[in-house]
């Protein structure tokens, strides 16, 4: 059983393992500062950051904005 | 007719590109300006700036004012993180910079449709893969809640940037 085979982990990697994540988050908050007051992407980082699906967890549309505007009523054609 | 014309559809989000455009650029210019003025007002009043030390604010004219300013920082320092600033200006600098790129892309293919004095059959996989791109964003809409005199303001600016009788249509006006 590949289950058997597996030595459990000892308590203090998991310690660590938990140190680590939680060291990451706080990497990743500064990165995200760092990120806004820079402010500076070119707009191929920017798209290739906003179309991204893997990126889903990064876009912040948790408040009030949506994202298409269609006018009020058709463009006129003629 | 013209007016059913099938190129008229990369017209029409052309404009509409340019409206999401405008809009969420005066948008962006809103927040930005509303956080630089919250920052100052907060600086100013803090207790270790320069400002604050002017004998200025004890006179009888600066008094008020200066108390004025004080309620106005503890306003802006409650709400700014209610506000969330910083998320909400990201989003807004990822949308206008999304479809400043989207309305680029029409631009183009409009240009070219326009030089090939006809609407190909690559012109319509053109647009038809923009338009794929458009519909990710919508999925992604959360919900609807406009400023309404943003919008229409956006609306009338580009009416009179992009009216009517600027686009080639194949096979009429000028497309003859």
């Amino acid at each position: 059983m590949a289950g058997k085979d597996r030595d459990p982990q000892p308590p203090q990697e998991h310690e660590h393992e938990h140190e680590h994540e939680h060291e990451h988050e706080h990497e990743h908050e500064h990165e995200y500062e760092h990120d806004y007051t820079e402010s500076v992407h070119s707009h191929e980082e920017i798209l290739e950051h906003f179309w991204s699906d893997e990126d889903e967890a990064e876009l912040h549309y948790d408040h009030l904005i949506h994202n298409h505007i269609e006018p009020d009523k058709p463009w006129p054609r003629d | 007719m013209q007016g059913n014309h099938p190129v008229w559809d990369v017209y029409d989000q052309f404009r509409t590109a340019r409206l999401n455009e405008l809009y969420y650029g005066r948008r962006l210019l809103s927040y930005e300006r509303f956080n630089f003025w919250s920052e100052v007002v907060v600086a100013v009043t803090s207790s270790s700036s320069a400002i604050a030390g002017f004998a200025f604010w004890s006179s009888e004219a600066g008094n008020p004012a200066w108390k004025a300013m004080l309620a106005l920082a503890a306003v802006v320092t409650v709400m700014k993180p209610l506000l969330n600033l910083t998320k909400r200006i990201r989003s807004y600098e990822e949308l206008f910079s999304g479809y400043r790129l989207q309305f680029h892309d029409l631009k183009d293919l409009r240009i070219d449709i326009s030089q090939a004095r006809d609407y190909t059959e690559a012109h319509k996989a053109r647009f038809k893969k923009i338009i794929d791109k458009q519909r990710l964003l919508a999925d992604k809409s959360p919900e609807r809640m406009e400023h309404k005199r943003v919008k229409s303001e956006c609306q009338a600016a580009v009416l009179a940037e992009f009216p009517s009788r600027s686009f080639f249509i194949p096979g009429g006006r000028d497309g003859r």
